[in-house]
């Protein structure tokens, strides 16, 4: 038979055992729009029985309830989902990344616009052409000349935006790479903070909280992978390099690459090479080393037949002056490329012969090249050729950006799936503050039963006669 | 499914940006009036567009171009035309001449006019178009017939002689990509032969001598042959190249459609597709309104 103050003790646990309820549900509808937040629960359990005495021979019915007690605050927590999301973050990063940077590329190159490449090379045929048919006349020399420099020109500014983009890239990978070191750093100390909680017994839940929107920042970034293991620790890996194990964070670093124009090359510390999967930073690295290097190499070839095949026609022919012509450009690529300084409208080479200022045979060779097909071009005319790099960019771009709305699309499912089990309900906080408060009420009237009855023992018993 | 408050904000927040993306597309498309601004809104249309435009251009440089040679070959034809004319004139002068009733003083008055042809043969012969000398051959910059007067030279000649100064070469030209046209005619060949057969009526008259006048008289004929020859032929190119021009200038406007097809929108498409997509817009910004103020239990308790 238990005696008559456990049951004030009962109670009491019973308050608190709600107002650590409560809290717990604060603490939800505090954080309901908090980022990363998993909802927690408070777990009540009754407390343990007690078997009840035997009292004169005869065993008494039992056993008795002790009433309430939190059994652990619970977080809704939903590993399997947040792996994927993880994996799908990362994917969606590195296509958005390469889709945002390409576009900037698409601009640059403005190949659709009115000072297109393909624009100053159309007018560069028409000005041959016209000098072909008129190539005693000055003004039509010199426009041609004008048109001649424009294609260098449209070379140029090409090549140096082009470069000009890698070298901005730069700014945002060691930006990326200080965030990945320092997010290593915060891991790899939750990793210690977490073991020690989770050894004594209790729930790290906000720390896991923390720790799990810091993986997901590292997948953005890199696509890294992260493994749990025992007592919360996570191990977390790169490109198959580890990053983070116990307490142990490895650098990134990122140094100047001579071999790559002096952008910076990203590396281990141990001196391995950083090489991600997925992520922002693969997006970066791979249109940075990728795409752009592709479309600058095309442009330099380009720049280099053209510049070859155009300047073997001109020097065959004679000048106004009948003076041998010479090279039309100088230059060795796209960047370099340069009309010939020297030259004058008279000094373009439009005759096959001395003394022949009415003859255009040079001027139509050289007209012709926009129909020839140049080995140096995989044997594509000029204009095939910079429609094809045109166009294989356009593809590239819209590789990436369907590629990213795709893994969006993956990734908020896996997002509401994954608040659909572990986000905050208001109505269903409101529920359980409702629950909780009204438990917490019938327990304090319960005291003043008990309190009653225990007043009514030690005031007015025994007092007969009194 | 179990609902929360983030996923209702989220849920809004997705779709007002999806649909505002949509719309600012369309906008877009509606204010450019082309389907496409970078290669990569539509890769294989854009390849396509640049190739029309190549084409294009190239047309229009021959085009162009063609307009050139056009006036050059118009001013060759006038300037034989007219030699055509002087060549009658002075047959007919000739003829009267050689008619036997005609004394030597009424043969010298002949042989002034002879002479006045011939002149104007001189400068005929030397047309230029824009400053240039269309039948010097490649040497459009020198005069190409001089008359070298009796007596000069060694040893010294007995008659005025015609200098051709140019040379013989033909100017090629493009007319379309496969195409090339003669553009001008050899003038020493079309016409020596009449500008020497008129110094030679006009020293035939001057010293009645009706022997020279026969040599003379049957020179002009071969000489208007020569003549007749380089006419017909330039007016053969005149045609040809024409031709041509007008078959670019229908290609062009071909092209010009076939671009526009490819490139433009069908406004009225666009225009109703952007309406529609605004509606789209104000009824997910209702919704998402609606949603945002939806009250929760909290405000029932």
């Amino acid at each position: 038979m238990p005696g008559a103050f456990s049951g004030i003790n009962m109670i009491m646990q019973a308050l608190m055992a709600q107002q650590e309820a409560m809290q717990v549900v604060g603490h939800n509808v505090a954080n309901a729009n908090t980022p990363g937040y998993r909802r927690q629960e408070a777990i009540l359990t009754a407390s343990h029985p007690r078997a009840n005495f035997t009292f004169m021979g005869s065993i008494l019915p039992g056993q008795f309830g002790t009433g309430v007690l939190v059994d652990r605050i619970k977080r809704y927590d939903t590993e399997f989902i947040d792996q994927r999301y993880c994996f799908e973050l990362g994917e969606n990063k590195r296509w958005a990344t390469e889709a945002d940077f390409l576009n900037q590329v698409e601009m640059a190159l403005a190949d659709t616009g009115s000072e297109s490449l393909a624009k100053r090379l159309n007018d560069f045929w028409g000005g041959w052409q016209s000098l072909s048919t008129s190539p005693d006349d000055l003004t039509i020399r010199q426009d041609t000349l004008e048109r001649s420099k424009a294609v260098a020109d449209s070379f140029n500014r090409r090549a140096s935006a082009l470069n000009k983009l890698r070298g901005e890239q730069d700014l945002t990978i060691r930006e990326r790479v200080d965030e990945i070191n320092e997010l290593a750093t915060q891991l790899a100390r939750l990793n210690v903070e977490i073991t020690h909680v989770e050894s004594t017994n209790h729930q790290p839940n906000d720390l896991l909280d923390e720790r799990d929107k810091i993986l997901n920042r590292l997948s953005e970034i890199s696509g890294a992978k992260a493994a749990f293991q025992q007592f919360g620790q996570v191990v977390v890996s790169i490109g198959g390099h580890t990053l983070v194990i116990g307490s142990r964070a490895f650098e990134v670093t990122a140094t100047p690459d001579p071999a790559n124009g002096n952008l910076v090359g990203v590396g281990w510390q141990d001196g391995e090479p950083f090489s991600p999967v997925a992520g922002e930073l693969k997006g970066l690295m791979e249109s940075r080393d990728g795409v752009v290097v592709d479309q600058l190499n095309r442009l330099n070839t380009m720049a280099i037949s053209f510049m070859d095949r155009i300047n073997a026609i001109h020097i065959t022919g004679y000048d106004l002056n009948n003076v041998p012509g010479q090279a039309l450009y100088t230059g060795t690529d796209a960047l370099s490329m340069r009309i010939n300084t020297t030259l004058t409208a008279e000094n373009l080479a439009a005759a096959s012969v001395t003394n022949a200022p009415g003859d255009g045979t040079i001027a139509k060779l050289i007209n012709d090249v926009q129909r020839e097909t140049l080995v140096g071009l995989n044997n594509m005319t000029l204009g095939d050729y910079n429609n094809l790099r045109i166009g294989d960019l356009g593809l590239t771009v819209k590789r990436s950006t369907s590629q990213a709305a795709d893994h969006k699309t993956v990734m908020d499912a896996l997002d509401q799936q994954r608040d659909s089990v572990s986000g905050v309900n208001l109505d269903e906080e409101a529920t359980k503050m409702l629950a909780y408060q009204k438990s917490y009420q019938a327990a304090t009237r319960m005291m003043t039963a008990l309190d009653e009855m225990l007043d009514r023992v030690i005031n007015n018993m025994g007092v007969v006669g009194r | 499914m179990r609902v929360t408050q983030q996923m209702l904000t989220q849920g809004s927040l997705t779709h007002m940006n999806e649909s505002l993306e949509r719309l600012y597309a369309l906008e877009r498309q509606v204010a450019s009036g082309k389907r496409f601004e970078y290669p990569s809104d539509a890769p294989a249309i854009a390849a396509q567009s640049l190739t029309i435009k190549a084409s294009m251009s190239a047309m229009e440089a021959y085009i162009e171009t063609g307009h050139t040679s056009q006036a050059w070959m118009e001013s060759t034809e006038f300037a034989s035309q007219h030699l055509a004319d002087a060549a009658l004139k002075a047959k007919n002068a000739l003829l009267q001449g050689r008619n036997d009733t005609m004394g030597a003083e009424e043969r010298a008055v002949l042989a002034q006019e002879m002479d006045g042809i011939l002149k104007s043969a001189m400068d005929l012969v030397n047309t230029q178009h824009l400053n240039r000398y269309i039948f010097a051959g490649y040497a459009t910059r020198t005069k190409p017939f001089e008359i070298i007067p009796a007596g000069s030279g060694v040893p010294p000649t007995t008659a005025d002689t015609i200098q051709y100064n140019g040379d013989h070469n033909i100017m090629m030209r493009n007319i379309s990509p496969d195409e090339t046209i003669a553009m001008n005619v050899d003038g020493d060949a079309a016409f020596r032969p009449l500008l020497e057969a008129l110094i030679l009526a006009r020293d035939a008259l001057n010293s009645n001598d009706t022997t020279a006048m026969d040599t003379a008289l049957a020179d002009m004929d071969t000489a208007e042959e020569a003549l007749t020859d380089a006419m017909t032929k330039n007016g053969a190119r005149v045609r040809t190249l024409s031709d041509a021009m007008s078959r670019m200038d229908m290609g062009l406007l071909e092209l010009k459609a076939l671009l526009s097809k490819k490139e433009d929108i069908d406004m009225a498409e666009a225009v109703s597709n952007l309406k529609m997509q605004e509606n789209a817009y104000q009824i997910v910004l209702q919704v998402s309104g609606r949603m945002s103020s939806m009250m929760n239990l909290f405000d029932k308790i």
